[in-house]
């Protein structure tokens, strides 16, 4: 820990070694992150490479070394983000969008319940294969996508998340619920076969 | 969701992102490539920078050069230079002595404007033109002189290069002083947070080449930046500032350059 301190160091005093040596330490996993977030190779690298250009020409930023880890998601995030703002531009609906107008929240509501019974997410997360999750994950929205990276792959505190995805704590804790909420619906629905409505809310 | 679910989605998702892993050749090219553009884009800053002013000096990266615009490939795209605060010298005397020796020539230099603005600080520099590829062209000495508060006020002096193109900015004004030609230009820029996104309009005005944006700044930000520049005994000369100078105060203040005897 104290070595990588110092590396975050050497780094923010200009030594290229020392930025290597930290690019090599992250890469890998900066690189499942993104691609966990967009789901294909050509993007994650991208963002693994417009992460770390940031991360140099705006070092002198960080003050403490120490929150040289979430400083990198922070990039990395909204990196990811912009990347997605940009390819899919305003006509694309996001579930969040759709959330944020009550006539459409009671919508998703209704079609959820529907839906079967809710039961707890534990019988279908035994019941479902890791492959039907991955494929599950794929179609929530880029926001719930990221909040359950953080929160389960790099086991943040929904603070902590909070900080890095530049919203409110309490945001985080609703989009934590509504991920795990729509996880449940969208591996229930495929097993019925009736997905196509759920698309439609989440896009993927 | 209790512990058990939750160690449930989390043992799936590590397990499956696991399985993702680039390549070590990938990762190599991918540190290349991070490294070209760290050089690019630290060179426009510096490059700018210097264009845009000390007054401008917390902005980080510009996405379109300001007098030098893209062109085909081969030729000058980009203006690259570094100045330290070290290589600064604070006399005017002592900057063209500086000049005399790296540029192999005396250089104009006002020491106070008639408008009160003084010399305060300025040094040489090497600028390389570059092509597309980062590939160095040309190399040439640049002498830079700020004036007044924060170098509010910019003069850039170097040896006329025939590969730098001319650039897109619109003419302002035309003023023939003393058998010289003078021209002011006027650039919009806008500064933005580093994630942030430019209204339609904004990005509408940047496709047309009316508007220069640049990310980096703390908050949205919008200057103009006047320039005039003109060439004399081999050497050209560009006076700017992005304040509240306007094109009339700056081409009153060029004159005043080439009356130095």
């Amino acid at each position: 820990m104290e070595d990588k301190k110092a590396l975050v160091e050497s780094m923010i005093n200009g030594s290229e070694a020392a930025f290597d040596e930290l690019y090599r330490s992250y890469s890998g996993k900066l690189y499942r992150m993104a691609y966990f977030i967009t789901g294909n190779q050509s993007d994650s690298e991208d963002i693994l490479q417009e992460t770390f250009v940031k991360c140099y020409l705006h070092k002198s930023k960080l003050k403490q070394a120490e929150r040289f880890e979430p400083w990198l998601y922070q990039i990395l995030v909204r990196t990811a983000w912009r990347l997605e703002r940009k390819k899919k531009g305003r006509a694309e609906i996001s579930y969040e969008g759709i959330l944020e107008n009550e006539e459409d929240k009671k919508s998703a509501e209704h079609i959820r319940e529907d839906k079967k019974t809710d039961g707890p997410l534990e019988s279908v997360l035994v019941a479902e294969t890791a492959n039907e999750i991955q494929a599950a994950l794929v179609h929530l929205d880029i926001k719930y996508r990221t909040v359950i990276l953080l929160y389960y792959y790099n086991e943040l505190s929904t603070r902590e998340i909070a900080h890095i995805t530049g919203t409110m704590e309490g945001t985080v804790k609703s989009r934590l619920h509504k991920a795990r909420k729509l996880l449940k619906d969208l591996l229930e629905a495929d097993g019925t076969g009736n997905t196509e409505m759920e698309r439609g809310i989440c896009h993927g | 969701m209790d512990n058990f679910r939750d160690d449930k989605l989390k043992q799936i998702i590590k397990s499956e992102l696991d399985r993702v892993t680039p390549d070590v050749q990938a990762e190599n090219r991918c540190l290349r490539e991070i490294h070209k553009k760290i050089e690019m884009r630290s060179g426009i800053m510096k490059f700018n920078k210097k264009r845009m002013v000390a007054a401008l000096a917390a902005v980080c990266t510009i996405t379109v050069m300001g007098t030098v615009t893209a062109i085909a490939g081969g030729k000058i795209t980009g203006l690259f230079s570094s100045t330290s605060r070290d290589e600064m010298v604070h006399s005017k005397v002592e900057l063209i002595q500086l000049a005399e020796r790296q540029m192999g020539t005396t250089p104009k230099i006002v020491d106070t404007f008639s408008n009160g603005i003084s010399f305060n600080e300025g040094s040489i520099t090497k600028v390389e033109g570059r092509d597309e590829n980062q590939n160095p062209l040309i190399s040439y000495p640049e002498l830079y002189a700020g004036y007044g508060e924060n170098n509010r006020v910019g003069l850039d002096i170097y040896e006329i290069q025939d590969m730098i193109p001319q650039g897109s900015s619109t003419v302002i004004k035309h003023e023939v002083y003393q058998d010289i030609t003078l021209e002011a230009h006027e650039d919009d820029y806008l500064f933005l947070p580093p994630d942030a996104k430019p209204s339609e309009e904004d990005s509408k005005l940047e496709e047309e080449g009316k508007l220069l944006i640049s990310y980096g700044s703390s908050e949205e930000e919008r200057k103009v930046y006047r320039y005039v520049n003109w060439s004399e005994n081999g050497m050209k000369y560009t006076l700017s500032s992005s304040d509240d100078l306007s094109c009339d105060d700056l081409i009153g203040m060029a004159k005043e350059v080439i009356d130095v005897k």
